[in-house]
């Protein structure tokens, strides 16, 4: 038995011996290798940690604590602070039991053995393809931030009714900005990459993006004020339905009365061109994994079907809440930014591979089809939408004019808006064939009609 | 632990490193939420661990571990040698500013440690709010939480420097969603101040959450902009924000050095109207406490803008270097594992002499933008474009305040925007978040903003179309 699977079998037990009626542990090993580099390598670094979460049951009251260590007296310590909180918390009317059954899914490609076996040697050679790629597209580009980051996570979890299970995954993620012209004419590109294997992670043809991309943003400037047909990148687009959607379609959303889509299950909410479906099995999907952070094996959940809402993603609490099974969505790897080891957190429902249904067109095809619009590649501040009242907004960091069905000008510094609940109705209709993921979220490009832009 | 630290770095410039530092970090947090009238969860941590920094050869060989025995992190410390090593044909010379070793402690004065506070009185306390701010039936959602931090950092160099930190955070906030006429919306607003429990003791947070839940039911009726440029005035709580989002990302040294900002060259220039100075200071009341940044380089008033000219940027010891400038205190880890990088600590505008209706008065047509209920920003510093979204704000008609206005989005470019700041306000406010942060290169810090009210002659706003 491996070290961190024993530790969550101790904690259980230690749990349980101090007086919980039902506990559970969840252990993470993380290692992690990173390299920051611009023109040239600035550090590289790695990093181990190791941590245990301990969440327990008395009389429905419960209890949650975490110690980034697997030593037995840490171990304890988390067993007598959660019993402590449990006791002073209030009783939750609603809470049954910690999952009777556990159970893995078939998963495939989610541990990648280069990035096991990654050595110093190879990260510095990632960084030198990179960097090379760049110069050869124009020695004067400087590549003002970058970095590539791998972590092998493993997690172990058991519980009192004697379920325990233990899963790896591997993880890299690369970040790349260019910068083309001078102090006063400059372009800048971002590009970014998460995959489960080192190959994913395509270096050198972001290398090759960001830098053309670079050099055309030079010229960009704003537009002026109105209504446009827009087609999103397909990442940039993930991201647009990762603000508008991946908060809202979780039964703990609804439950607790903060989702827009509560009592509409059965009703259509979109056009019948607009799937979307939680692909918790996905081959080397980003959120693949054999089972979730509860013990409940993943799976492929239809959440919207053909324009009808079917289905919301569910943990072991929201689904005995509702007395149905959970749909495998436990996350406790939630938070955006800078999410803390997975330890550290009790779990909500969350998508896994949230996949928006792509159609046959290539991404060419949309933007010749659109004739007259705004192709967006960047944009920030989309995160700061309202996904419960639809309200969508983002700032346009790099975009392309489309006239005649062609990429013209360069643009950014513009604010485009629209309902979102508006756009599933037959405004988002048009989509490529290319899916791509931003976060938890897979897109095609998509054309979307009738966007307000606020520009000069 | 000093001891520990001391023969890491030791250990370090045995095995070649040019220099070497070490860092304890432990870190207790506490996170309770209730929604709609009941407890949702305690979330409770202890994390401790230590981070290596070697310089070897030009580049930074990093090694970090929760596994605290010394045979442990005598392995990490061979293994930031090897990466140090590793990155030689490829890394530049980094030097370090030199910076006079110092010995000192900082421990922020607390009155009540929140973790003596029993989980049942903090629980009361929380779930009194939460229900307080169920106002009316239009609030379909209340949730609340009280989120405390208590941060300990230690800091050993090779060059002799040893410095601790001890800084604890308090705050409560609340998010209220209202429905009216088939439309939702949700307001978000905390408070947090660098103290113990006292901080929750003496405030009131029924009212507070109450109020949040009012400006809920009155902005889920309201209309949108119209989409434009308009005049603006923004709001303490605001102009903190757009300051740290224009401004204070601009300055940092890490993004000057490699020409990213667009600030690069322009050290000197006149950038914003003479009534605008702006700082980053990491002691300044209301703000989050930053005496040392995790250098062990001590965090002083840097002045960024002094009188719209670009005076100063913020640095870390080898940004400085690179720039021909002193090290001001701003290399930040997020934690143990972290590089230090170039952060913001309090960026806020020194206030004016205008007051509210003054500048109100002053605007034909624009907007009273309001940073109760915002929920942050983000800029593009290569572009040079940043945005942030404000909470429930005001139309302004011939210098009167009319109707709310919701979602609202704003958005300029750093340099345009800077010199549209036309008048400042005397009043003036800083505040921090134990909830939120500012995030860069995947690490998040603790920062604090804040200003007077201010007037802009030109944003864009993000809204309807007509």
């Amino acid at each position: 038995m491996t070290e961190i699977l024993t530790a969550t079998e101790t904690a259980v037990r230690l749990a349980m011996k101090k007086g919980f009626d039902e506990a559970e542990a969840l252990s993470t090993k993380i290692t992690r290798r990173d390299i920051i580099y611009r023109n040239f390598i600035e550090a590289t670094k790695t990093n181990t940690i190791a941590g245990l979460s301990v969440r327990g049951v008395i009389d429905k009251r419960i209890g949650f604590f975490s110690v980034s260590s697997l030593d037995h007296k840490d171990i304890e310590y988390a067993a007598e602070q959660a019993l402590k909180i449990a006791k002073a918390n209030t009783e939750d009317p609603d809470w049954n039991s910690f999952p009777r059954r556990y159970g893995k899914a078939s998963v495939e490609k989610v541990i990648d053995k280069k990035i096991e076996q990654l050595s110093a040697k190879d990260m510095v050679g990632e960084v030198r393809l990179a960097v090379d790629t760049v110069h050869e597209i124009d020695p004067s580009l400087a590549i003002t931030r970058g970095y590539i980051s791998t972590a092998v996570l493993s997690n172990a979890i058991s519980n009192s009714h004697g379920c325990k299970l233990e899963r790896k995954e591997t993880i890299a993620v690369s970040w790349i900005a260019v910068k083309a012209g001078g102090t006063d004419e400059r372009g800048v590109s971002h590009e970014s990459s998460i995959s489960r294997s080192w190959n994913g992670l395509k270096t050198a043809r972001r290398a090759e993006e960001v830098s053309e991309r670079a050099i055309k943003m030079v010229k960009a400037a704003p537009i002026p004020k109105g209504k446009m047909d827009t087609v999103w990148r397909n990442d940039t687009f993930g991201s647009v339905v990762d603000a508008m959607l991946t908060r809202t379609i979780t039964a703990d959303a609804v439950q607790r009365n903060r989702s827009p889509w509560a009592g509409k299950i059965g009703q259509a909410i979109a056009s019948e061109q607009v799937s979307v479906i939680d692909e918790g099995k996905m081959t080397a999907g980003v959120g693949s994994r054999h089972f979730d952070d509860e013990g409940t094996p993943q799976k492929r959940t239809p959440v919207i079907e053909k324009g009808i809402l079917r289905c919301f993603l569910y943990d072991n609490y929201t689904a005995n809440r509702e007395k149905r099974p959970s749909t495998g969505n436990a996350h406790r790897d939630v938070g955006g930014f800078s999410t803390p080891p997975n330890y550290m957190r009790p779990p909500i429902p969350y998508p896994n591979n949230l996949v928006v249904k792509p159609m046959s067109a290539t991404p060419e095809e949309v933007i010749k089809e659109t004739r007259k619009g705004l192709y967006i590649v960047e944009t920030i501040g989309e995160w700061l939408s309202n996904p419960i009242s639809g309200d969508l907004s983002a700032t346009v960091a790099s975009a392309f004019l489309i006239e005649n069905g062609e990429l013209g000008r360069a643009v950014k510094g513009v604010i485009v808006s629209a309902n979102f609940f508006d756009m599933l109705k037959g405004r988002m209709d048009l989509r490529a064939n290319d899916l791509e993921n931003a976060g938890p979220v897979y897109a095609p490009t998509t054309q979307v009609l009738d966007m307000t832009v606020a520009g000069e | 632990m000093d001891d520990l630290l001391k023969y890491l770095v030791n250990r370090a410039r045995y095995l070649g490193a040019n220099y070497a530092d070490s860092r304890f970090h432990e870190v207790r947090t506490t996170l309770i939420t209730a929604e709609n009238g009941s407890l949702r969860s305690y979330e409770s941590d202890l994390s401790k661990g230590v981070g290596i920094r070697v310089l070897l050869g030009g580049a930074w060989g990093i090694a970090s571990s929760t596994i605290l025995t010394k045979e442990a992190l005598r392995q990490k410390v061979s293994e930031a040698v090897r990466l140090a090593k590793a990155a030689k044909k490829l890394s530049t010379t980094i030097n370090l500013a030199k910076v006079k070793p110092i010995e000192a402690t900082v421990e922020l004065p607390v009155k009540t440690d929140p973790d003596v506070i029993s989980p049942d009185v903090k629980i009361k306390v929380l779930l009194e709010a939460n229900k307080a701010a169920i106002v009316g039936a239009d609030i379909k959602n209340s949730s609340s939480r009280l989120g405390f931090l208590h941060d300990i950092r230690f800091f050993t160099s090779s060059e002799g420097t040893k410095v601790k930190t001890d800084v604890t955070t308090s705050g409560f906030s609340q998010v209220s969603v209202a429905a009216a006429n088939g439309a939702m919306e949700r307001v978000p607003e905390q408070r947090s101040q660098c103290a113990g429990y006292e901080f929750i003791e003496g405030g009131d947070w029924n009212s507070f959450a109450a109020e949040v839940s009012k400006l809920a039911s009155k902005v889920v009726a309201a209309p949108m902009p119209p989409a434009g440029t308009y005049p603006a005035i923004l709001d303490p709580d605001l102009i903190g924000l757009f300051l740290h989002e224009a401004l204070g990302h601009a300055s940092e040294g890490d993004l000057v050095t490699t020409k990213e900002s667009v600030l690069d060259g322009r050290l000197g220039d006149s950038i914003a109207d003479e009534s605008v100075t702006v700082f980053d200071d990491g002691q300044i009341e209301g703000g989050y406490l930053v005496p040392f940044d995790d250098e062990g380089v001590p965090k002083t008033k840097t002045t960024i803008l002094e009188k719209g000219r670009l005076k100063g940027f913020l640095l870390s010891r080898d940004t400085a270097t690179e720039l021909g400038l002193e090290p001001t205190g701003n290399a930040r880890a997020q934690s143990f594992e972290h590089k230090p990088i170039v952060r913001m600590t309090n960026v806020y505008m020194q206030p004016g002499g205008l007051s509210f209706d003054e500048l109100v008065k002053s605007v034909d047509h624009g907007f009273y933008i309001r940073g109760r209920g915002s929920l942050g920003g983000q800029v593009d510093v290569g572009g040079g474009t940043f945005t942030f979204r404000a909470g429930p704000s005001y139309l302004i008609e011939k210098g009167e305040l009319k109707h709310m206005v919701r979602a609202v989005t704003l958005a300029g470019k750093v340099l345009e925007t800077l010199k549209t700041i036309e008048a400042v306000g005397k009043d003036f406010t800083v505040t921090t978040s134990v909830f939120g942060g500012c995030g860069k290169d995947g690490q998040m810090a603790k920062v604090g903003d804040g200003g007077p009210h201010v007037r802009l002659g030109k944003l864009t706003i993000g809204g309807r179309t007509d």
